[in-house]
Formats: structure tokens, sequence, C-alpha cells
């Protein structure tokens, strides 16, 4: 009896401690966040003084964030990019994690391996290449170049690595059941082995929206119609215009924020369960 | 039911990717492609520095429509679409796009860096030339600029104009009326020595007479605000900071004893003579950078180096006192004025760059980019521009735009001293390269003359790098 009490006792004792160090770990990723709401939040009086928190909440911030340059059609141009650059993602890397792993071909593993090897490449060092090349095809001030690539896996070696590992974990015997049963190698892929990767699948997805929905760069290279801006990028124009005025700045910043954050939120079930399905099978 | 559901599924999903692939060339229904209604005309864009939201966007919009409806845009069969680009990122989105070859047809860009650019460029004298053979009304530009604006471009291209100033930059110095009107000084300083004088009448400490207190007024500090770049001092004083040798190669010269020397005196002036008078500065300094204010608009400084746009934010901040502006005076009195300009060009990309265009396309091309440009330095393009803050480089309209305002008649004055750097193959930056140094001496991390040995060596090694690999 005692011995459980010290057991418990000591697990007690190290899940407190976990949780002091998850805690002041937390604060570094909190303080940012909280500094920017409180900033979002501030009177220009309250920012010029420097204190820090606002006297008085100051919503007209957001009002004026939105107002002042066409956010609504920005919106529109983030979501138009992100949605089908993501559809794009997911569906090739899915398809070429599948060759990687489920499909016997001449050559598969060195294949693997030069694709990997563009993990290394900077992405800067092709980017003048890609211009000329995305300049002759008359891409240029178009979404091609943003959205067009991604359908064809560019730039997408490490979640092909990860959905590869995922395929690998499951048994080839679904496969062969399927395939005496007549499916076809698309059927097998579309209707066995993606449902049985769902949660990796749903975190490509999610992590890839999250990364064309934040894109700054490549907008920065290939647009300069002001039309064709997303918000990411035109949150910098804002930025130019309103430079000094940080309350401002921070509000039309949480804004583009949001719905990362909430998309976060509420996959964050699925993005921790790949990770620890990732720890079992990878 | 599964099997329906299934290949609804499937037929969603590829549609989805069909659409994308399909309608990602625009317009798509929430993209106002402004230029759609133009139809078959020839697109010409123009990137300019006027962001969507920014405070001048739909001014220039309106400029532009108004272009795309004249008489002449319709019968070249072309029409010009703007695209603004934040300050920050557009540099090198002109750079990237030129390179990349999908040059904008007309933009924005400095004329220090023109020759980088030399190749791309529509010679302008020769668009001059073929509008008088032909008989069209035109604009000379030896009429709208000054000397000093056309040396600057012209230099580098035996005489001819491959680019126009799209703006005047000036560096001059502002000072206080009031102070100097309290501190009896009736006449305008014509040489260091006279700046320094007066310096020692403007400057007031915080306890009056006792220097540890602090500068309550700063006279003036020759390297305060725009007075920082060395270059513009070694001018003043007489100095080339680069010649030719016989091979034509470029020689620096950033540690002659003449501008140690002179850098020496500055470096001594009134307010920075001693410790004491170097620690009262520097907490000066700090003060108004900690509050983020300036301190010629704070009423506390006698005289400052700065452009043109501090007039800007004079007006802005609404001061209560009198202020107006004189031209750096030379070293000595009799000497040559002269102030840094850095100003922006504009310079319009020829055509026949282009890879897949007729001859035809070409001249069309290049027309219609000549006669937008005309159209930007005629009346309603300059009252544009004077609206948007620049300064007017081209001096046509100025009884309409500059003249009714003193303080801008006195900047523009200054446009017939400007100077912009030599442009340097081996070291196209050498002005802020050579700053890094410069800034030591200001921070006593560095001897002036260590600082500039140090900027001698550095252009000595992009130098040796630059021939050695070209």
């Amino acid at each position: 009896m005692a011995h459980r009490s010290t057991i418990h006792g000591r697990l007690v004792r190290e899940k407190v401690v976990a949780y002091v160090l998850v805690s002041i770990a937390s604060i570094f990723f909190l303080v940012p966040l909280l500094w920017m709401v409180l900033t979002a939040l501030k009177s220009s009086e309250d920012l010029a003084s420097g204190v820090f928190l606002p006297s008085k909440l100051y919503w007209e911030n957001f009002k004026t964030a939105v107002t002042s340059i066409p956010f609504a059609q920005y919106t529109l141009n983030s979501l138009y990019y992100a949605f089908f650059a993501t559809i794009g993602v997911t569906f090739s890397s899915t398809l070429s994690a599948y060759a990687f792993s489920k499909l016997k071909w001449p050559g598969r593993e060195k294949w693997f391996l030069v694709m990997i090897g563009t993990l290394v490449i900077p992405s800067q060092v092709v980017q003048i290449p890609l211009f000329i090349l995305y300049s002759k095809l008359g891409w240029i001030n178009t979404y091609n170049p943003l959205i067009i690539p991604s359908y064809f896996a560019v730039g997408c070696a490490a979640n092909i690595f990860l959905l590869r590992q995922f395929f690998m974990g499951v048994p080839d015997s679904f496969k062969e059941s399927a395939m005496i049963d007549g499916a076809s190698e698309f059927s097998i892929f579309w209707t066995i082995m993606l449902p049985m990767i769902k949660s990796m699948v749903v975190v490509i997805s999610i992590t890839a929206f999250m990364g064309f929905w934040n894109d700054f760069y490549n907008p920065l290279l290939y647009i300069s119609n002001g039309d064709y801006f997303p918000l990411a990028y035109a949150i910098r124009t804002f930025a130019t215009q309103y430079a000094n005025q940080n309350n401002l700045i921070m509000a039309a910043s949480l804004i583009v924020t949001l719905p990362t954050l909430i998309l976060f939120f509420i996959a964050q079930k699925q993005i921790v369960s790949s990770a620890v399905d990732s720890g079992v099978k990878g | 039911m599964a099997k329906t559901k299934r290949m609804t599924f499937k037929l969603a999903a590829v549609g989805l990717m069909a659409l994308s692939l399909s309608s990602c060339v625009p317009p798509l229904w929430f993209i106002s492609d402004a230029g759609a209604s133009y139809g078959t005309r020839q697109k010409l864009t123009f990137m300019n520095l006027s962001q969507r939201g920014s405070t001048y966007y739909q001014d220039l919009s309106d400029f532009i429509d108004s272009f795309n409806e004249t008489d002449i845009a319709k019968s070249l069969n072309v029409y010009v679409k703007g695209e603004g680009i934040n300050f920050w990122d557009y540099w090198d989105k002109v750079n990237l796009s030129i390179s990349g070859g999908a040059a904008p047809d007309i933009y924005l860009q400095a004329v220090s860096t023109i020759p980088t650019r030399k190749k791309y460029l529509l010679n302008l004298t020769k668009m001059y030339k073929a509008d008088v053979e032909a008989g069209r009304d035109s604009l000379d530009a030896n009429e709208m600029f000054s000397p000093s604006q056309i040396n600057d471009i012209s230099r580098y291209y035996d005489g001819d104009m491959d680019a126009w100033p799209f703006s005047a930059t000036v560096r001059v110095v502002y000072y206080n009326k009031d102070l100097f009107a309290a501190a009896g000084i009736t006449e305008l300083p014509k040489c260091w020595a006279d700046m320094e004088a007066i310096s020692k009448k403007l400057t007031t400490y915080k306890t009056p007479g006792d220097v540890t207190s602090g500068y309550d007024v700063l006279g003036y500090d020759p390297f305060l605000a725009e007075g920082q770049y060395s270059h513009q001092w070694g001018w003043l004083d007489g100095h080339s900071y680069w010649s030719t040798d016989s091979d034509g190669k470029p020689v620096p010269h950033f540690n002659d004893g003449d501008i140690k020397e002179a850098y020496t005196y500055l470096f001594n002036s009134y307010v920075r003579r001693d410790d004491q008078a170097r620690a009262n500065l520097q907490k000066f300094n700090s003060e108004f950078t900690i509050a983020n204010k300036n301190p010629f608009c704070a009423g506390k400084v006698g005289m400052e180096i700065q452009n043109e746009g501090l007039y800007t934010t004079l007006k802005e901040a609404n001061v209560s006192f009198n202020y107006g502006v004189f031209e750096i005076p030379p070293r000595y009195e009799g000497g040559v004025y002269s102030n840094w300009s850095s100003s922006f060009s504009i310079e319009c990309y020829d055509n026949k760059n282009r890879e897949g265009l007729t001859d035809d396309v070409v001249t069309q091309r290049n027309r219609g980019t000549w006669e937008f440009l005309k159209y930007l330095y005629g009346e309603k393009g300059q009252a544009l521009i004077s609206k948007m803050g620049f300064m007017l480089p081209s001096k046509t309209y100025y009884s309409e735009f500059v003249d009714n305002d003193p303080m801008f008649s006195a900047l523009t004055k200054a446009i017939a001293h400007t100077r912009e750097a030599e442009f340097i193959d081996a070291a196209p930056s050498w002005t802020s390269d050579i700053q890094t140094y410069i800034n030591n001496i200001y921070n006593l991390k560095m001897s002036i003359s260590d600082a500039f040995d140090s900027c001698q060596a550095l252009m000595n090694s992009k130098i040796a790098q630059y021939y050695g690999t070209h």
C-alpha cells in the first residue's frame, strides 16, 4: 500500500514538473500573441505612451484595417489560392507517396532518394530559373505559378516522405485482397489506402492550406497586379501605408491570422493523432 | 448507394481539379481586372509606388484611365495598366521582372543605377528626335531639366537620355528662423566656418552656462540626419573620390589626406569638440530617438541637413515656428556648391528586348510608352506628381505648382547643384558600402584615419575582384 502511494506521489510530482515546464515554455509562444492582441486594441495615444494594457479597448482599429484596403477581395484571392493549391498538394503528394511505397517500378528507390535530395536545395536557388520559365509561359501576374506546380508535387518532398512512411505501415495484404477482388490500382489507392491514412492526409492538407494562406514570398515574386494580391502580401502594403501605427498593423495581422488559428484548433486532434501515429508506424 | 457516393466524390474531385487548372488565369469573378474593357489594345504596364489602398492610388488610376481615353492611346491601340507595389518590395520586384523577362513597360528606378539597365532602355532622345522629324508634339529634355540632372543621366550614353528624372531629391540645410532671429543672426552662412560660428551662437544648455546639463537647443551638427553621408562632404571640399587609370579602370581616393582633414574639421565641430560635448550630443540624439521625434520639428535644432521630405513632415506637424532652407555651403566661400541627389528615374523598357514581338508591335508598344511618358510630364501629370508630394523635376510647370510655395521654390533652386554618385561597375553601391565605416567614426569605434583607410581597402578589393572576373 505504502509502495503504491509512493508511486502515486512520484507520478503526481512528475506531472506537476511537466505542467510547470510546459507552462513556462508556453509563455514564449503566448506572450507574442497576447502582445499582438493587446496592441491591436490600443488607441494611438496608448501606443505612443507605451503602456502594456490598453486604457480602453479600441475596436475601431479592426474597422480601419478592414476598410482601408479591399479586404474582401484580398480574402477571396487568398481563399482561391490556398484552396486550389491545397487540393493540388494533397492530390499530388498522396499519389506520389503511394507510387513510392506500394507500386513496384524500376529505379523506385533511386528516384525516391533524388526526390528526398530536393529537400536540401534552397528554394531561392531555383527562383530565377523558375521565374524565367513562368515568364516565358506567360504566367507572370496570374495564379498559375502559385497553383499549378502544386499539382505536380513541386516542393512537396517532405509531404511525400511522410505519406510514404504511412503507406508503408499499411500491410500489403489489403492491397492483395483487393486485387483478387478485381479492384483497379486507383480504386485500391482511393477506397482502401487513402482512408487508412486519413489523419495524415488531413494534417498535410491543413498545413498546406496554412502555408498557402500565409504565403508571402511567391505572390511577392509572381504577382504585381494589385487586383490579384492575396491577404498575406496585401498586409505588407497595409503595413507600408500605416508604418509606425502598430495598433492598426496588429489588428490587420490578427484578422489575417485568425482563419489559420481557427483551422488549427479545429484540427488539432488530427494533428496530434498523426504525430502519435507517425511515432508508432513511421 | 455507396457506389453512387464514391462516384460523386470522384467526379467532384476531378471537377475541382479541372476548375482550378482552367481558372488559374484571371479574370475570375471576384477580380476586377481594369484592363478587361480595352479589348484587343496592347497592354502597357506602369509599375509604380502607389499600391492599392494607398493615398494616391485612386488619383493615379484616374490619371492612367484618362490617358487610356486619349486619342493617341486609341490610335496607337494601346492602354496602360498601373501596377502599384509598396516601397519596400518595389525595387526587388522591378529588378526581378526585368532580369526575368517580364519587365514593365514604364517604371521608376534610381538614377544612380541606370547603367546596370542600359541595354534594356528605350533611348528617349531618339524618340524625341523621331517626334520632331515627324512633326509631332513632343517634350525636349533640355528645356525641362537642369543641366546637372541631364548630366547625371546622359554622361553614360554619349549625351543621350535613356531615362528621365522622375523626381528631384535635394539635400539642403533647414534652419529655424525664430532661433536665428533670437540669436541676432541675419546673414545665412556661406562656408563651413560660418556654419560653425552660427552653431555656437544657437547652441544653448538646459541649465544656462552649465555644459554638463546637456543641450537644450543644438545649433548644428554636420552629421545629424542627412548630413551623415560622407561623400557629400568630400564633394563640398572639392574632393573627387574616383579617377581612372590608363586602362579606364576606376581608381578610388578614399584615404587621401584632404578628405581625412576635412572630416577631422567637421568632427571637431562646436557640438562635438570634446568628450563632454560628444556626450551631450549623444544624450540629445537618444532623447529624440526614444521619443521617435524629429528634433528639428520639435524646434530644438537650429540647422539640420535634410532632403525635401522634411518639408512635408513640417507641414503635417504644423509646427509653430518659422523655418526656411538654404543650400549646404561649400567648405570655403566661393567654392562649388553640391548636394547628393539619389533621385528616382523613370525608364521605358525597349520592347525589342521582348521575345516573339513583330517589329510593328515593338514600334507600337514603344510609341505607346513614350506617349504615356509625355502625358506624365504634361500639365495633368505634373499636377498629380506635385500632389503626391514629389518635387517636380521638370521646370515646365513651376509657375503653377512650385513658385507659389516659397519653400518649394527654395528647394527647387538646389536642383541646380544636385549630384548623383558616380556609377562604378565594380562597386555600384559604394556610397552605402563606405557608410558602414563612416558610422564607426560617429560611434567612436574607429578613428577617422582608420575608417577612411578601411574604405579605401574595401574599394580596392572590390575593384580587384570585379576585374579579376570580368
